[in-house]
């Protein structure tokens, strides 16, 4: 009952952003006919677009119909070039997953490794690289691994008609791109919580009784840090996904989040609608999780 | 002040550097004078060949002057929601839900959405407080929503702060470390995201000099004058790094982080020590000054280590063990474990008291991690506990029997030392005789440190005497004072037939409660652990269901169970104890004197939680109870963490109130604490009995 | 753009410091070598999906070169803009250049096997000519409804007005699909190369054996959209394509310095011209425009906007034939005008730059300008051809071309209210007369007449810039449309 309640609500939060993104892509000035119109067009040939495009209709209808559309897995089609918008979506979702997942694992575990490792001798250290921008983070790496050492290539193409599988060396730079940041941040984050939890009686006790700093932190501070890691998690997954739009770019990598930014560019709602409603899903199941956790962790200790 | 000036000088550096760096600029910053992207000139010239050094100086104020308000208002927004939401189950419903949806946008969308349909200054703002409030509300709230039943809140609650100040006053401090933490991150954000507005195009028109769009401009030519792009960049850099550390500074400042353990070199000589454990001619600097200490244990010897609140028992605990409290230093002497010379804080003592010692702290329900299961172990049984409290988590334990499973805990695997810190405090005459069985175990050394001295004697081979920083041979115990004899005034209490259900099952743990509490009066319930002594007094205080009548004429105040938890760890004493007194409309000035009478000197006006003893942190609480000057304190076991003389003190402060109209309700185990009361309640099978005294 | 391609862009130009590590090859050119592949990278501003209709949108310059390689035009564009035959061997019109006879070759196939013939020519030019709105009107003056074909091999184009330079406006963007196809999905043309895979992000193009033309050196062409100029820049450097299309001056240079790569130069390929409109105060005054257009150093302009990679030019669309004008005394007339906004827009790095550079120099001159920006997205329907004051930006499209999308009274789009009746009509009959060095002269006179009176600020002309590593060689140095087409390139590995 409490399950398909919660659930039930996720889906309505879901179809709220989903309208959200519909609105806000609408506000934002310029369409997709005054872009492909290009620069000396006249308004009647703008108009003329604008018609065959039916982005005359009005919002709710438009919305209606990629609703009706996107509930049967039918994402439409894009309003550039008429293809269908689906198999480009998991295409290119598949791609990015190759260096989200991983750069997600990575912050993950480092991030709070090194919140619990480096209390205060490597906080400033964090403090530099998450004042980092991200550009010069990334710029750097590229300097260092493939200019310098020659290690990976500076750009990450996929083999046509291949996966990135095919060449994993182009995938380390990127995914180092998007978890080094990531990884200082979630590390910055966590610093208080693991502060919090180190200056609890059971902590010392422990350490009093002489476990080893390892099973410390694992045993008896990890589960104490469940709460804000798995909220942190949720918003990371969605942080490392849009994150990807600067990665990818840089890399030349052909992912979702260049298929977000260019559709954003050229005003493709139906891109816009799909891609938003992926990221959307994973924001929304990861704080879902964080939330039962929160909650159980919560329960157990009894302030419920 | 002492550790701020660096904060001090790292903001009016940056903030010079920042908004008045233009004057300072040789040339004017849009100003052609070279060719594009030569190295001409420190920094070399840009884009359009205007000298990039001229720029880097004038262009970082429009950026600051965006961001750093923008974060501010996103973080303590966000902060804000988050307090709130961890108070109030009904708005967390509302708030984990709206912010959810909101992370969920794209934040491409919202940021080009603001960019484009809002002037910039507006548009970062904007764009970061829908971007980073939800993020700030949630993790804000991850921090504080466990905090909720802490001792301080609680004690709050009943003394009848307003919810605003619980929030602000209470909760925001112990969690200050996750808000500034996420404070900096926000502003660093708003730093990013005004760069990317600025980037896009939409900051402030050329030719006006700005590091984000300096970055942008520069970036085609950035192989033909490297620093057009990274000077601005390591300006933007900097600038946030000194906000980020000057974030920490004011952290560190507010919630003092413990410092770590001394690692003190191996000592010089080979020589062997005597005995299990020897502490050689070990000097200990602290603030409280130079306590030297020269103890052996013997084998199978059960020592006592006695002293008043204060003098350094636990000190001396974690010295036997090969650790130094924080903010003390081993300034010389030896240690040997088993005959073997040992360094202060080095792994090997650690590996030597995991395989040798057995622990029972002073505070053992702080001691148990929440989160884990008690488990299974041999000892639980014949302590007496309940065959299935291996399956149980500590909160649903009662104070006496956490205190038992710590116990069992530590002579769980049998050790070679076993190190009792208060054991017997809060304990019941049939669990303390159940401990008193356990100690008497051949082939074992154990060190008690007590204050009850009668029992030390009754189980100790030699007990020793800590005071003015040296130990010697113990002295009689002072007699106990006589009981105050009170006139009992108006009735402030009356309980009618109440009856409170337990936490989880919602049976009833208590019922047909009725007791009369008179002004002056003392009252103590006593019963076994686990009965719902505890459980009452905070149905009483209002924290938890009951039903009947309850009849109060007055003000209460809680003092509660956990010494730990008691006080909040951001507020220094003076602090914690002023802030009752203004809620009365008494003025602050009597603080001081107010925790002198508890014994609690000058120095420890300014000092927070983390720097007082367990008695010393009792005293204090019980001193904020008082303060706000109630009808009514409701207390739980107040002696527990105190020694003989010290709980004295106590007692004759609340019998001074008492004689003042002050009226007592007490839960103890403690039978020479009951003794003092002026009635005893017997909880047995759920039912209050009233104690006939002969 | 999007947010986020500019403003990562930085990381991508880490990567030309990579171009340090070899030295300069300078092999000797010799015979074209056969086979090999050549992997070519061109900007794909859309980076998202490459287009499969060759008759609608075409955002980005990949899929441009995909289309040329694919399917055949009428007419290419020569060295110096005039039309070359292609499917077309001859054409042909009559006295007042408004019926035109395109003989086609008989031996062209499609590579489904079927000959090429009218009907497909036809149905393709319908097919652009319906989407007119599309594709920005491409194929200009043609009367398609009055167009017919005759017999298999002859295609009888009627124009709507006189239009003596046809073959040229054509040249280049007449894709020939077979006739009745609607689905692109696996195309089917008759140029040099057919596609072997693609993805959204790349294609793979093998040679086509039954080409007609001359048989083409590569053996495979791959084309890569690059969403970011940055990173199509340092995937030449880093070898990871061999040759990186139309690059920043900037990217050049580097090339140049660290001397790995080599750059080709397109003549008079870009223009950031300054727009006055002539029905808006105070440019409606012809003094002020003078005194506008004499206050500007062109040279200063071009050193800084193209890193000296263009020429300066004389304030016409076309080319840099026309000189600029001479410098003179324009003080007094400036410092009379009040201050002026000058618009411009993100959408081209040079756009912003050369908006900066003009506002200074004016203002030197007595004139205050503020620059203002605006997004790509709204600049193009919002500001240019709207404000007293904008930038613009052309590309090398042949003037004929331009001087109807913008410069007559009867432009759906004019770009600086230039309205003049003399104007048109002399246009007209340039337009109508057939012999080409009368018309050159004619159109000569037109232009110096726009750059004496228009609003147009056509301060100069930026190359057209590749980077190649040193074994491509043969690709395209022509004008216009010419640069996509990519048949006579060889590679020596």
């Amino acid at each position: 009952m409490g399950a398909a309640l919660t659930i039930a609500r996720a889906a309505l939060t879901f179809l709220l952003v989903c309208l959200l993104v519909f609105v806000i892509t609408n506000l934002l000035p310029g369409d997709a006919a005054v872009i492909a119109a290009g620069q000396r067009a006249s308004p009647e040939r703008i108009a003329a677009l604008r018609a065959a495009l039916r982005l005359d209709d009005p919002v709710w209808l438009r919305f209606g119909g990629w609703l009706s559309g996107a509930v049967r897995g039918d994402f439409g089609r894009s309003l550039l070039d008429g293809g269908p918008v689906a198999p480009v979506l998991w295409s290119r979702l598949g791609t990015t997953l190759y260096l989200a997942v991983p750069a997600w694992c990575l912050a993950l575990v480092f991030g709070t490794t090194l919140a619990i490792v480096l209390r205060s001798a490597g906080a400033a250290a964090l403090t530099v690289v998450a004042g980092l921008p991200e550009v010069v983070l990334a710029g750097g790496l590229v300097v260092v691994f493939a200019t310098w050492l020659g290690w990976f290539p500076s750009v990450s193409l996929v083999p046509v008609g291949g996966t990135p599988a095919d060449r994993p060396e182009v995938l380390v730079l990127p995914i180092l791109a998007l978890a080094l940041p990531a990884t200082a941040w979630l590390a910055r984050l966590l610093r208080g919580p693991v502060a919090d939890v180190m200056a609890r009686p059971f902590v010392a006790d422990a350490v009093l009784r002489g476990v080893p700093g390892g099973v410390v932190a694992f045993r008896h501070v990890l589960p104490h840090l469940a709460p804000p890691l798995a909220q942190a998690g949720a918003v990371l997954a969605g942080g490392v996904l849009t994150a990807t739009s600067v990665v990818e770019a840089v890399f030349a990598y052909p992912g979702l989040g260049q298929l977000l930014a260019s559709a954003v560019s050229t005003r493709d709602t139906p891109v816009i609608q799909a891609v938003a409603a992926v990221v959307t899903a994973v924001v929304l199941v990861g704080v879902l999780v964080a939330d039962a956790v929160g909650v159980w962790v919560v329960r157990r200790v009894g302030a419920g | 002040m002492r550790r701020g000036w660096p904060l001090v000088v790292c903001l009016t550096l940056a903030l010079t550097f920042v908004f008045l760096g233009g004057l300072f600029a040789p040339h004017d910053p849009t100003e052609v004078v070279g060719g594009p992207w030569t190295r001409d000139g420190l920094l070399g010239t840009d884009v359009l060949g205007r000298d990039v050094l001229s720029r880097l100086l004038a262009g970082g104020s429009v950026l600051l002057a965006v961001a750093v308000p923008s974060g501010l208002a996103a973080g303590l927004l966000g902060t804000a929601t988050g307090l709130a939401a961890a108070w109030s189950p009904r708005l967390e419903r509302v708030v984990l839900r709206v912010s959810a949806g909101l992370l969920a946008v794209p934040g491409l969308l919202v940021t080009l959405a603001c960019a484009v349909t809002l002037p910039s200054w507006v548009a970062v703002p904007a764009s970061m407080v829908l971007l980073g409030t939800p993020l700030s509300a949630r993790v804000v709230h991850a921090a504080a929503a466990p905090l909720r039943r802490a001792g301080f809140v609680q004690a709050a609650v009943v003394r009848g702060e307003r919810t605003s100040y619980v929030l602000v006053g209470e909760l925001l401090p112990a969690v200050a470390a996750t808000v500034l933490s996420d404070l900096g991150l926000r502003i660093v954000a708003a730093f990013q995201l005004a760069v990317a507005v600025h980037v896009l195009g939409l900051g402030p028109a050329p030719p006006v000099a700005d590091w984000a769009v300096m970055i942008r401009e520069n970036l085609p030519g950035v192989v033909l004058n490297p620093w057009s792009v990274l000077a601005p960049a390591a300006a933007v850099a900097a600038v946030t790094t000194v906000v980020l550390l000057g974030l920490d500074l004011l952290g560190a400042r507010i919630v003092p982080p413990a410092r770590r353990t001394a690692r003190v070199p191996p000592p010089a000589s080979a020589r062997s020590g005597r005995g299990l454990v020897e502490l050689r001619g070990v000097v200990l600097q602290s603030d409280e000054g130079i306590t030297l200490f020269d103890l052996t244990v013997a084998r199978g010897e059960v020592l006592g280590i006695v002293g008043a609140s204060g003098s350094g028992k636990t000190t001396l605990l974690r010295l036997l063990l090969g650790d130094v409290r924080p903010g003390a230093h081993v300034v010389g002497g030896e240690l040997f474990l088993d005959g073997t010379p040992v360094a202060f804080g080095s792994t090997a003592a650690r590996r030597w008291r995991r395989r040798n010692v057995g622990l029972v702290p002073q505070d053992p329900v702080a001691a148990l991690d929440p989160l884990r299961r008690i488990g299974s172990s041999a000892p639980l049984a014949r302590l007496g506990l309940p065959p299935d409290i291996g399956k149980r988590r500590p909160h649903a334990l009662s104070g006496g029997q956490t205190r038992r499973v710590v116990f069992a805990r530590a002579i769980h695997r049998n050790p070679a030392l076993l190190l009792l810190d208060e054991p017997t405090s809060g304990l019941d005459p049939v669990t303390k005789a159940l401990v008193t069985e356990e100690i008497a175990a051949p082939q074992r050394s154990t060190v008690i440190v007590t204050h009850d001295l009668e029992w030390a004697r009754s189980v100790c081979d030699r007990v020793v005497e800590l005071r003015s920083g040296a130990l010697r041979s113990a002295t009689d115990a002072p007699v106990a004072a006589p009981r105050a004899a009170i006139a009992p005034g108006e009735v402030v209490l009356r309980l009618e037939n109440v009856a409170v259900p337990a936490h989880s099952t919602g049976e009833h743990l208590l019922r047909e409660v009725s007791l009369t509490l008179r002004r002056g009066e003392m009252v103590a319930v006593v019963g076994a652990s686990g009965a719902g002594k505890s459980t009452l007094l905070r149905a009483l205080a209002g924290l938890h269901p009951l039903s009947g009548h309850v009849h109060l004429a007055g003000r209460m105040a809680l003092l509660g169970q956990d010494p730990a938890g008691e006080l909040n760890p951001a507020h220094t004493l003076a602090h914690a104890v002023g802030r009752p007194l203004r809620l009365v409309g008494e003025h602050p000035g009597r603080v001081p004197e107010l925790l002198a009478e508890a014994g609690l000197g000058e120095q420890f006006l300014t000092r927070k939680p983390g720097q007082c003893s367990g008695g010393q942190r009792q005293r204090a609480a019980l001193v904020r109870a008082l303060a706000g000057d109630p009808d009514v304190l409701l207390a739980d076991e107040p002696t527990s963490a105190l020694d003989r003389s010290t709980a004295e003190v106590v007692l004759g402060l609340v019998n001074r109130r008492r004689a003042a109209g002050l009226a007592v309700l007490l839960v103890t185990h403690d039978e020479v604490l009951a003794e003092q009361a002026d009635r005893v309640v017997d909880v047995v099978d759920g039912r209050c009995v009233e104690r006939t005294r002969q | 753009m999007s947010l986020f391609s500019r403003r990562t862009a930085l990381v991508a130009v880490f990567g030309l410091v990579a171009a340090g590590c070899a030295a300069p090859t300078g092999a000797a050119q010799g015979p074209p070598v056969d086979g090999g592949t050549l992997r070519y990278g061109a900007v794909a501003a859309g980076g998202g999906s490459a287009v499969a209709d060759p008759h609608g949108s075409l955002f980005n310059e990949s899929d441009w070169v995909r289309m040329a390689a694919l399917y055949d035009v009428l007419t290419v564009p020569g060295r110096n803009g005039e039309a070359e035959p292609r499917l077309a061997t001859s054409w042909s019109s009559d006295a007042t250049a408004s019926t035109w006879r395109f003989e086609l070759r008989t031996d062209a196939v499609f590579s489904a096997g079927r000959p090429v013939r009218a009907a497909d020519v036809l149905f393709s030019l319908r097919r652009i000519g319906a989407k007119a709105a599309q594709n920005g009107g491409r194929l200009g003056t043609v009367d398609i409804a009055a167009s017919t074909a005759e017999g298999d091999h002859t295609v009888v184009l009627r124009t709507s007005q006189p239009d003596a330079e046809l073959p040229a406006a054509l040249a280049g963007v007449t894709f020939v699909v077979p006739d009745g196809t609607e689905n692109f999905d696996q195309p089917v043309g008759s140029g040099p190369f057919r596609l072997s895979t693609m993805d959204s992000q790349a294609a793979v193009l093998v040679r086509n054996d039954r080409w007609w033309g001359p048989r083409p050196h590569l053996d495979r062409l791959e084309i890569r959209g690059f969403a970011d100029p940055q990173a199509l820049a340092g995937a030449v450097t880093s070898g990871e394509v061999d040759v990186a299309a139309n690059v920043s001056p900037a990217a050049a240079k580097t090339a140049e310095t660290t001397g790995r790569l080599t750059v080709s130069r397109r003549p008079a390929a870009v223009a950031y011209p300054l727009l006055m409109r002539l029905d808006r105060a105070p440019f409606d005054r012809p003094e002020v425009r003078r005194a506008v257009k004499s206050a500007v150093d062109r040279q200063a302009l071009v050193d800084a906007v193209f890193l000296g990679y263009g020429k300066t030019s004389g304030d016409v669309q076309g080319g840099t034939d026309i000189p600029p004008p001479s410098s003179g005394d324009a003080g007094s007339t400036l410092a009379a005008v009040g201050p002026v906004v000058l618009h411009t827009t993100t959408a081209y790095p040079g756009m912003v730059s050369a908006a900066t550079l003009l506002a200074q120099q004016l203002g030197a001159a007595g004139l205050k300008v503020e620059v203002r920006q605006h997004p790509p997205e709204t600049y193009w329907t919002q500001a240019y051809g709207v404000e007293p004051l904008a930038m613009g930006y052309y590309t090398d499209i042949p003037f004929p071309v331009w001087v109807r999308q913008t410069a007559l009274s009867g432009s759906a789009f004019n770009e600086t209210g230039w309205r003049d009746p003399g104007f048109d009509a002399s246009f007209a009959s340039a337009m109508s007369t057939v012999d080409s060095s009368r018309r050159a002269a004619a159109l000569t006179q037109l232009r110096s007449r726009m750059a004496a009176d228009g609003g147009w600020l056509v301060w100069g002309y930026g190359d057209g810039l590749d980077l190649s590593s040193p074994s491509v060689h043969g690709l395209p140095t022509g004008a216009g449309f010419a640069r996509v087409f990519l048949e006579d390139v060889w590679v020596r590995r």
